[in-house]
């Protein structure tokens, strides 16, 4: 599935096995960025580890259990973005990105998480999405905030960086109902920055 | 004081008997049962592994009656987190504060045998009175996860509680001076 994302020359594509040299050498390229954050940024060690997430990818998206797409600027991957459902059908998804530290602060992430909640309430009817990550992690968090995203709780000490701290981490919730009046919010606040 | 002992094969009748609507059943056993509870199912849900898992039955240590039912599961070693879930008065004992002494007594194995550093649970908004149990736990109210849970054309909202290592010690503590 390929999902064009307005105004940033970006298109999202859905990964595949083919795609494991390329995102093994971002996540290398980006390991110190990410390494506070993402386990995998510890664990991703040769090709061949990122292989195995990607054959895992392409069986939840033969399943229908979820969608992780590539950022794609031109041929150059420059990040990801999954969205994964919950379990047992209830229409809840849980959003997941992250962006190489070369293409931080223009506002790409944002605009390509609004196409994709595009996608999920409108094509797929989704009732709810939902944005978890670290309390510590501004430039995460700044996502939801600016999508209009309700910050539901704080769950304290339950999660760990690489180095073994305890951290809270933040879950934002966001449902179907609320996104129209949201997306005009976001969709004007992120255009003013774009060009500001 | 009441005990917890492993829930097995003999319990289940009594069980299915407790949960007697689909409705309960959602509220007790989560997404992952359909109505009714049948023996297949419960056979499952023992089968489920996460180290150091526990599913108990709690028996009143007088009477030798199964008043309650309670599982520790979802043990998240790396973070050490384990979470408080399918937790049940028998309809006839309730009012009785074995809910409480029974969630103590799950939570104090979590702390002292499995050294958790955070203990979770998920309880739905509407359910007063297992939240207030909750509360004199001493787990406190961490978010709301609005509309996360479908029953029938109704959504339903669960808030995540939790009660960390250091504050169960803190309140140990106060309770022994």
């Amino acid at each position: 599935m390929r999902l064009a994302v307005d105004g940033t020359g970006v298109e999202l594509r859905w990964l595949d096995k083919s795609d494991a040299e390329a995102l093994f050498q971002l996540v290398v390229a980006n390991r110190e960025h990410l390494l506070p954050w993402l386990a995998f940024a510890k664990t991703t060690r040769q090709v061949e580890d990122t292989m195995r997430f990607l054959e895992e990818v392409q069986e939840r998206h033969e399943q229908g259990l979820g969608m992780h797409f590539g950022i794609w600027m031109g041929e150059e991957l420059i990040g990801t973005l999954g969205a994964i459902p919950d379990r047992y059908g209830y229409g809840s998804y849980e959003i997941g990105y992250w962006i190489a530290k070369a293409y931080e602060g223009k506002g790409i992430v944002t605009r390509c998480v609004i196409r994709l909640l595009d996608h999920l309430f409108e094509e797929k009817q989704v009732h709810r999405a939902e944005i978890r990550c670290h309390a510590d992690n501004a430039r995460s968090r700044a996502i939801p905030d600016r999508l209009g995203f309700r910050l539901e709780g704080c769950l304290k000490q339950a999660s760990r960086t690489s180095d073994r701290e305890y951290g809270d981490q933040l879950i934002f919730g966001l449902l179907r109902t609320e996104w129209a009046a949201a997306r005009a919010h976001a969709t004007a606040s992120a255009g003013s920055e774009l060009s500001g | 004081m009441i005990t917890l002992q492993p829930f097995t094969k003999e319990d289940y009748a009594q069980l299915m008997e407790w949960v007697d609507n689909p409705a309960f059943l959602l509220q007790w056993g989560g997404p992952r049962f359909t109505f009714p509870l049948d023996e297949r199912q419960l056979d499952d849900y023992l089968s489920w592994e996460s180290p150091g898992r526990q599913v108990w039955k709690a028996v009143d240590p007088t009477s030798g009656r199964t008043v309650g039912h309670i599982e520790l599961g979802n043990i998240d070693p790396r973070n050490r987190i384990g979470t408080i879930a399918r937790v049940m008065i028998s309809p006839d004992a309730r009012g009785k504060g074995w809910g409480e002494q029974m969630v103590r007594e799950a939570v104090r194995y979590g702390f002292e045998t499995l050294h958790l550093h955070r203990i979770e649970l998920r309880v739905f908004d509407f359910n007063n009175a297992a939240i207030r149990c909750y509360e004199k736990v001493g787990f406190q109210k961490e978010g709301l996860l609005r509309e996360c849970r479908r029953f029938g054309d109704e959504y339903w909202s669960l808030w995540v509680m939790s009660l960390l290592r250091p504050e169960w010690l803190k309140q140990k503590q106060e309770e022994g001076e």
